[in-house]
């Protein structure tokens, strides 16, 4: 036997045995008919097909638009390859092939962004089209935050009463209590039932932020006294019974200004992921991404979940330049429960220029739950100088490989692998971003 | 020998049902075998994972036009195949696109850790090769396919194999030799 085809089979073995039996993934096929591109009817995805070969996106289990001969779009096989970015598939494509939901529901200002009151709008994912419009339930109120389902049709929306800043520049400081209303949609995308809940956060208290569970049932809310030392209570809320769970800690719920999206479910509703800062001591303290095991019967927050990763800032030495890795802002679980995704920033900095920022690399980066590590990097957007361009995730596919989300310049747009298709929606202002309300552009 | 090597085994009956349940079917049996193939192919896990999906999914919108659904696993051995290739391609254009991306996926640190300084250097030199040396040593040598079953997976003819796989001995020869000098 020669010798080089020795190596060449131990070599390839070696390599290929780093994959071990049970780590391959479940195979997710397209939700599309078989037979082609031609089939041309509304069609409804069996449910039970669904579940044979596993179910891709839990709204896909409903009725979705007319097929077209678009080609179902590919996950991007260069996942993990940062590289320039590439025009994606058409939004079209994306919905019927149910890859993502149909509708979104926006927060938007009637004036000056973030200085007047908001109402919610519905929009169609394809055309950015207007279907309906939430306005306030009360004089002078003002729709604060949106949470959706894993359903793409029942929301919840948060309404507080609107003020009108004192300072010349924009804040996202609300007044009074949080009422919250369930919204219903129907298969068109418009309302079909709005309806207050019997939940409320009363003004004594901040909200950090709050979330729908995917079967639509249960309310999470993340609260804080607004004196007193630094303690949030995580709320889990029955909607039909409300009965409340309660975990409790020491420390801070990291999220966005107002009640942002920092929470979010497993699609099985058994995990919670949110951002947590045990102390605010030293120049970057301690924040880290943690998963909250729903399972358990309430209690001390920090007992029952578990750190996944860190998401401080980490200096990494590589050659003669810093990278910094800054992956703030309300990561996200992926719904399957595989990965946190996080809206990182990566600034190569050069030292011998007197450690100024050079080359910004964005992204968003995925950390296996079960591991903690970098598993792929979704997007890759390179800004000369680099400086803090906020982004923020939106929704996630199942497994994560498919994101829709705010990226550097303020589109919003479905991210798959290198490969971007913008909405059809303006750019989320910067200021939006800059105050964190990103998380309101849009819940699906 | 070749099942514990490759993991793929011959298509079962699978062919015979229902679509999704078969591609399912197909894949439970079949994934291991080839998202390894993938890896050998590529060095990046998620890529090779990525890879083996779209096969799966391309096989599963084209399985009525299938002539022969026996054939299932060889043509999705094919589109892993053409697949891998795709990447290395689109790496490629990346690399000379965009300077910055010199940090190319490779090996994952988790690989780098498994795989030893030996096998590395053999890996990194078959990376050295064109594509289609590569592809005809991982299939005769990883896979243990003969030179048909290697024709007729590359779509090439047995002859094309033969001095592909001459020339790709040599030239891995020659760059190990470099490498070792």
């Amino acid at each position: 036997m020669n010798l080089i085809e020795d190596r060449i089979r131990a070599a390839a073995r070696a390599a290929a045995e780093t994959v071990a039996p049970d780590s391959v993934p479940s195979l997710e096929l397209p939700a599309e008919h078989p037979r082609g591109y031609g089939w041309r009817q509304r069609w409804l995805v069996p449910a039970a097909a669904a579940a044979a070969v596993v179910i891709v996106i839990a709204v896909t289990a409903v009725t979705v638009g007319p097929a077209t001969r678009t080609r179902a779009p590919a996950i991007a096989p260069a996942a993990t390859a940062p590289g320039p970015m590439l025009p994606g598939p058409s939004l079209a494509s994306y919905v019927s092939s149910g890859m993502i939901p149909p509708y979104f529901v926006a927060v938007a200002f009637t004036g000056t962004a973030a200085q007047s009151p908001a109402v919610a709008i519905v929009h169609d994912t394809v055309s950015g089209h207007a279907l309906a419009t939430i306005k306030p339930s009360i004089r002078g109120g003002t729709i604060v935050g949106v949470s959706a389902a894993g359903d793409d049709r029942t929301f919840v929306l948060d309404e507080q009463t609107w003020v009108k800043s004192k300072y010349p520049f924009p804040t996202a400081g609300y007044s009074g209590p949080h009422s919250f209303y369930l919204l219903r949609l129907s298969s068109a995308g418009r309302v079909s039932s709005l309806g207050r809940l019997r939940v409320t956060v009363p003004a004594t208290q901040v909200l950090r932020a709050f979330a729908l569970s995917p079967d639509g049932q249960r309310l999470a809310l993340a609260v804080a006294s607004k004196k007193g030392p630094a303690r949030t209570n995580l709320e889990v809320v029955t909607l039909s019974t409300g009965s409340t769970r309660v975990w409790s800690a020491a420390g801070i719920f990291r999220s966005g200004a107002a009640d942002s999206r920092g929470l979010s479910w497993t699609a099985d509703g058994r995990e919670l992921a949110f951002e947590w800062q045990a102390n605010n001591v030293g120049e970057f303290p301690g924040v880290e991404a943690r998963l909250l095991n729903l399972t358990s019967a309430g209690g001390d927050l920090l007992a029952a979940s578990r750190r996944v990763i860190a998401t401080n800032r980490q200096f990494k030495p590589s050659g003669s330049t810093f990278q910094v890795t800054d992956a703030e802002n309300e990561p996200v679980v992926t719904p399957d429960g595989s990965a946190i995704v996080t809206n990182s920033v990566y600034f190569q900095v050069k030292t011998k220029d007197s450690g100024k920022a050079w080359n910004g690399r964005y992204g968003f980066a995925e950390y296996s739950t079960r591991t903690g590590k970098l598993i792929r990097i979704l997007g890759y957007w390179t800004i000369k100088p680099a400086g803090y361009f906020f982004t923020q995730v939106l929704w996630s596919s199942p497994s994560g490989r498919v994101l829709i989300a705010v990226i550097p310049d303020g589109r919003m747009g479905v991210i798959n692998g290198n490969e971007f298709t913008p909405l059809n929606m303006p750019p989320v202002p910067g200021v939006i971003m800059d105050i964190g309300l990103g998380a309101q552009a849009g819940a699906w | 020998m070749r099942a514990n090597a490759t993991g793929l085994p011959a298509p079962g009956p699978a062919a015979a049902a229902a679509p999704a349940e078969a591609v399912t079917t197909l894949y439970q049996a079949h994934a291991l075998g080839l998202i390894r193939l993938a890896v050998v192919m590529l060095g990046d896990r998620p890529a090779a994972e990525d890879v083996v999906q779209e096969a799966f999914c391309g096989l599963y919108r084209r399985w009525h036009s299938l002539a022969d659904t026996g054939k299932a696993l060889a043509y999705v051995r094919s589109s892993v195949i053409n697949g891998c290739r795709t990447v290395l391609r689109r790496r490629l254009r990346q690399r000379s696109v965009d300077p910055l991306t010199g940090d190319q996926p490779g090996e994952s640190a988790e690989a780098v850790a498994l795989v030893s300084e030996e096998h590395r250097q053999v890996l990194a030199a078959m990376r050295r090769l064109p594509s289609r040396q590569r592809e005809v040593l991982v299939l005769r040598f990883y896979l243990d396919l003969d030179e048909a079953e290697t024709a007729a997976s590359m779509r090439i003819s047995r002859g094309t194999v033969k001095s592909t796989t001459s020339r790709a001995l040599a030239a891995l020869g020659r760059i190990l030799g470099e490498q070792q000098s």
